[in-house]
């Protein structure tokens, strides 16, 4: 049914004070209005204007910015023929259902009116609303009393004239039940000779009705369903699109702006090589010249005070890229403050731009793309990534690269600006990766050793003291140059990635291609456009299906000439 | 029965033909049984008439190829031909609108082209982005403050 998808809902304005219950919102199909029967008045349909229904008017306004088509769904479809007959032949075109109204029960505890439809005596179906006596009333005017009276200039045949049913799945308190024919189309069946006006009949459930509903029975004839195998396909799909294929710009987030430099006790420093050796210097002095038992020991002592001063040294690592950077400051190790200095870090993370890449067409047609020309991007500390050539033909490409300065862990997003595939500085990839080398400090045995050295030094001096001097020097001299145990909490991690390539690059794959000079004019190129064929020049292929006009041509003439234009013509 | 006598420069493909026009306007007597778009011409010409390949039926308003031509004694030649649907009916064609699938001047480079050929290998390169990850940093982080 062509109507049932131009339905739509807009409010009413103005609506009569003497009417509370009229409507809020009436439907409207394109073109026109369609008025609500709530109140026991009639519908009309007609181009957006005044309309008046009983004592009922509201002006509506020109249909306008609405939103969404609801949808309804057609329930049944009753052929006059099937249930009217012309009984009374004085009346031209008028043609009266059967109908009989029950009185009012009290069945399954409602109430309200019923009525059967019979025709050569057999019942057809029942229809029935079931409410209280109030809308029982508007049920009579509806039904026009004990008839429903079809007629009017415009039903002549009732062989095709249907009286149908619908609901709606947005607006289930709504009912309507139309005439149309069987192109859909709708009847007016009041007699007016106006094609424009036609008179619906909607059902509105409102909270003064609240239990009204509208029952179908069984013994509807099935014509309604349009297809017993399935739903039948209607007509759709090569209009409406919106054929939008902006595209938006997807951006690099910004840095995150909390992390370990700003926590405050755990401090982030970017030192020099120097300043490194002279901290592990500070942390571990040499014993000294083991000859001067006054500085041995004091050195000693230094050794043994510092021994847990590792513990507070979190993690020294290097990466690729220059860190954000603050002022110079003494290096702080749990309670000590070294002699040596070195820049403070002031961000978790640094961006780090490897700058852009614009490349051109190669043939400036087919086999730039496709299967035809591939590409890989290679990515430092990460590797070789797929890229498809929408993204970088013809077009830049960015690659941005953002650190944690404080784990290694790198991720790098690839931007693109290209008009073929309608991105403009849009971050198409984003990977993950490690760029950092750590070099182990945890979990070297200092303290437990330096401990027992020292109590054999306490134990030496005593016997220096007794004279044994040799023994001492001997022990302390061992010490200072044996070289600590590296127990590591933390395997060495020397990624492997810090030993490769540190720029981005693209490799590409190109087909070679094989044109001769004159293909296009033995050939032709590829073409696809809709063209008077006397505008062409040079070579042609076309292929026809429909050769109209060549009049005194014969059958085989027209295949021929088919046959050459899909072979190739000299325009 | 009128037989007009061409050479045709062109080849069968192209739809206007470059003729030019041999001898005169020939009165033809027909043979009964003719075909229209195959016929066969016995028309009086000699073997010293060059460059006939092409003729014009006035009559059947076709043009046709002369696909062979057998000499008889008397000066008089059997011509074979075959109908020239391109020449015949260019107005006709001309006046088509449809879609071209190929054309040497009007197209489109973005669309795929089946006929194309290419070498077996192909051309690699490597573009390089301009800037490189080089400035080995020494992080530190302590406990302490």
């Amino acid at each position: 049914m062509a109507w049932e998808a131009n339905l739509i809902v807009v409010p009413t304005k103005n609506i009569n004070a003497n009417f509370p219950n009229a409507p809020k919102e009436i439907y409207i199909q394109k073109g026109g209005i369609l008025e609500t029967a709530v109140g026991g008045g009639r519908g009309f349909l007609y181009p957006s204007g005044i309309y008046q229904s009983g004592t009922e008017y509201a002006r509506i306004e020109q249909l306008c910015n609405f939103i969404s088509y609801p949808t309804f769904k057609k329930e049944y479809a009753i052929k006059l023929s099937d249930v009217m007959s012309k009984t009374n032949t004085s009346l031209l075109n008028i043609f009266e259902l059967d109908l009989t109204f029950s009185n009012i029960s009290e069945t399954n505890n409602y109430t309200g009116v019923f009525c059967t439809q019979y025709t050569n005596n057999g019942k057809i179906f029942e229809l029935y609303a079931l409410d209280d006596t109030a809308l029982s009333k508007n049920l009579r005017t509806q039904f026009n009393r004990t008839n429903l009276r079809c007629g009017g200039a415009n039903v002549t045949d009732i062989n095709n004239t249907y009286l149908s049913f619908y609901v709606c799945e947005n607006y289930p308190e709504f009912i309507y039940c139309c005439y149309h024919d069987g192109d859909g189309n709708l009847i007016n069946v009041q007699g007016s000779t106006d094609n424009t006006k036609v008179y619906p009949y909607v059902w509105k459930k409102t909270t003064a009705y609240p239990n009204f509903e509208m029952v179908f029975t069984d013994g509807v004839e099935e014509n309604a369903k349009s297809d017993k195998y399935g739903e039948e396909s209607g007509t759709g799909g090569y209009e409406g699109g919106s054929f939008d294929d902006t595209s938006d710009t997807i951006a690099v987030p910004d840095l995150p702006t909390i992390g370990l430099t700003s926590a405050g006790f755990v401090n982030v420093y970017a030192p020099s090589q120097n300043a490194l050796a002279g901290i592990g210097n500070e942390l571990f002095p040499a014993v000294g010249d083991v000859t001067d038992i006054v500085s041995a020991v004091t050195n000693m002592s230094t050794i043994i005070a510092n021994a847990k001063l590792i513990d507070y040294v979190l993690d020294c690592h290097v990466i690729p890229v220059t860190p954000t950077i603050g002022e110079q400051e003494k290096i702080k190790v749990g309670y000590k403050e070294l002699t040596n200095s070195a820049v403070k870090v002031t961000s978790d993370y640094v961006d780090f731009d490897c700058g852009t890449l614009s490349i051109p067409e190669y043939y400036a047609n087919y086999i730039d793309y496709g299967a035809f020309t591939t590409a890989k991007l290679f990515l430092p500390f990460i590797g070789f990534v797929p890229i498809q050539n929408e993204y970088w033909q013809s077009g830049r490409l960015q690659v941005i690269y953002r650190f944690n300065v404080i784990d290694g862990n790198c991720i790098a997003f690839v931007k693109s600006t290209s008009s073929k595939s309608q991105l403009s500085d849009s971050v198409i990839g984003q990977y993950a990766g490690t760029a950092c080398l750590h070099i182990p400090l945890q979990g070297v045995n200092y303290a437990n050793m330096l401990q027992n050295v020292a109590q054999g030094s306490i134990g030496v001096m005593s016997s220096t003291v007794s004279g044994n001097v040799g023994g001492a020097v001997s022990n302390a001299f061992d010490v200072a140059l044996s070289a600590p145990s590296m127990q590591s909490s933390n395997n060495y991690s020397a990624s492997s990635c810090f030993m490769g390539i540190r720029k981005p690059y693209l490799i590409i794959e190109r087909t070679a291609s094989s044109f001769s000079k004159t293909y296009p004019n033995e050939q032709g190129l590829p073409s696809n456009i809709t063209k008077k064929f006397e505008e062409l020049n040079g070579y042609t292929v076309a292929t026809v299906e429909h050769l109209d006009g060549f009049a005194g041509a014969t059958n085989e003439e027209l295949q021929m000439i088919q046959s050459a234009l899909a072979s190739g013509v000299i325009f | 029965m009128e037989l007009l006598l061409y050479n045709s420069k062109s080849d069968n493909n192209v739809l206007n033909k470059d003729i030019e026009k041999i001898g005169e306007t020939i009165v033809l007597n027909a043979k009964e049984e003719i075909s229209l778009l195959q016929p066969v011409f016995i028309v009086a010409v000699d073997k010293t008439t060059s460059n006939l390949n092409y003729c014009y039926c006035p009559t059947f308003n076709r043009y046709y190829y002369i696909n062979n031509i057998t000499y008889l004694s008397g000066g008089r030649a059997v011509l074979n031909c075959s109908v020239d649907v391109l020449m015949t009916w260019k107005g006709n064609i001309k006046a088509i609108t449809g879609t071209v699938d190929r054309n040497e001047n009007i197209n489109n480079g973005y669309l795929m082209d089946n006929n194309y050929k290419a070498y077996a290998y192909k051309k690699i390169v490597c573009k390089e982005f301009p800037n490189a990850m080089d400035n080995n940093t020494i992080i530190l982080m302590t406990v302490g403050g």
